[in-house]
């Protein structure tokens, strides 16, 4: 039902006052719609989310390691800045893999050893 | 990096040479090799007919080459000719090469560099 | 990875190779008596880009091919500059003198113009050097590259 005195979309009419629906300015705003998921936020279980995240890492640092050998044996079809990017994200990726794995494992001994 | 090195001297062989008449530059192959190496491993895994030999000592169709066996290899180019007087160096080419070479051992020492600390930071305990 | 490198060093050896050009012809510029007849013609370099893809039109080949970075200059020929007159200098006594005809008298000498070749000298040098330019800009584009991985 539309309020005709202020042209907003009444949802519904609560004893205080009215939900009205959102006025979307423009279309990347978020609406009142339910939450899309994800495929990534359908794991399963925690394991399955840190093997796909683990498997994203190992892919960068494959990816490093195949540059690095066109660049020694085909020298022409690669650039030096992609091979130094694509080393510098994997030993980033590591680094932060690591870091979060290590707080995870200390996180989950203190839990287990609160008793 | 040994390729490298090797190939450093050859160069700075070729340009102490530049004005002896009749001298041949000489370069090192070496990529090259290598890359037939790793192709010919790539070949190998999707070679769908592997051979039956009914003598182990016979030879099979494909053949991997082993790419840790592949050596540099000097040539002696001796077909083209730069000069009058059968001098075939190109000072300029010589001078680029010792260039690149040098920025292809600095890639290498940096690549090893790189992949040695990413090592040290997995080792490390938690 | 180093295609700029060879493509710069394709234009410093074209350079190298004018240097060398116009220097003969300063150091001939009063030869009278070659082994071919005549006196020294001043020489001349012609260069041509090197195509990366055909030389050749084709109906099948669409027109957008030759595409992408050329992979630098090349020599084509040196060729000897026949049209210039030649300069005539009235020296009877000469041994290379012109016995019969209506230039009796006079000697042919090159048509080199000593003016012409300093300034040709001139952007061979410059040439040169914008070459090495870019061999310098490539060389700190590489490093900084290297610096990622510092």
């Amino acid at each position: 039902m539309i309020n005709d005195k202020v042209g907003l979309n009444v949802l519904q009419n609560v004893g205080k006052g009215d939900i009205i629906q959102m006025k979307i300015m423009d279309e990347r705003h978020t609406n009142d719609l339910p939450i899309q998921k994800t495929p990534d936020s359908t794991a399963l279980n925690f394991a399955e989310l840190m093997n796909r995240a683990l498997q994203k890492v190992n892919d960068q640092s494959i990816t490093a390691e195949k540059l690095q050998q066109q660049m020694i044996s085909d020298p022409t079809s690669v650039q030096m800045h992609t091979v130094t990017i694509a080393a510098e994200k994997a030993r980033m990726a590591i680094t932060f893999t690591k870091s979060i794995t290590d707080l995870a494992v200390k996180t989950y001994r203190d839990l287990v050893n609160l008793r | 990096m040994d390729t490298e090195m090797i190939r450093r001297k050859v160069i700075a062989n070729n340009i102490a040479n530049a004005d002896v008449p009749h001298f041949k530059r000489s370069e090192v192959t070496f990529e090259a090799g290598l890359r037939r190496a790793l192709d010919s491993e790539k070949v190998v895994k999707e070679n769908t007919v592997p051979t039956r030999m009914s003598n182990e000592k016979h030879i099979p169709f494909f053949k991997s080459i082993d790419y840790k066996s592949v050596k540099p290899k000097t040539h002696l180019d001796y077909l083209t000719t730069m000069r009058n007087d059968g001098n075939n160096i190109d000072p300029e080419k010589e001078m680029q090469d010792m260039l690149k070479n040098q920025l292809r051992y600095q890639a290498l020492s940096g690549m090893l560099n790189h992949n040695n600390r990413v090592l040290h930071l997995v080792m490390r305990p938690a | 990875m180093f295609e700029v490198i060879n493509t710069a060093t394709t234009g410093l050896t074209a350079q190298r190779l004018k240097m060398d050009v116009i220097s003969n012809n300063i150091a001939n510029a009063s030869t009278t008596r070659t082994t071919e007849g005549g006196p020294y013609r001043r020489r001349r370099v012609v260069l041509q880009p090197v195509n990366l893809r055909t030389n050749w039109r084709s109906p099948v080949h669409p027109h957008g091919l030759r595409t992408g970075e050329g992979k630098g200059v090349r020599v084509v020929k040196i060729e000897r500059d026949e049209k210039a007159d030649l300069r005539l200098v009235f020296d009877p006594a000469h041994p290379d003198a012109i016995k019969i005809g209506p230039k009796k008298g006079y000697v042919e000498y090159p048509n080199v113009n000593p003016v012409t070749e300093m300034v040709d000298m001139i952007a061979a040098s410059r040439s040169y050097e914008a070459n090495v330019q870019v061999i310098n800009g490539y060389k700190g584009m590489f490093n900084q590259a290297m610096q990622l991985i510092r």
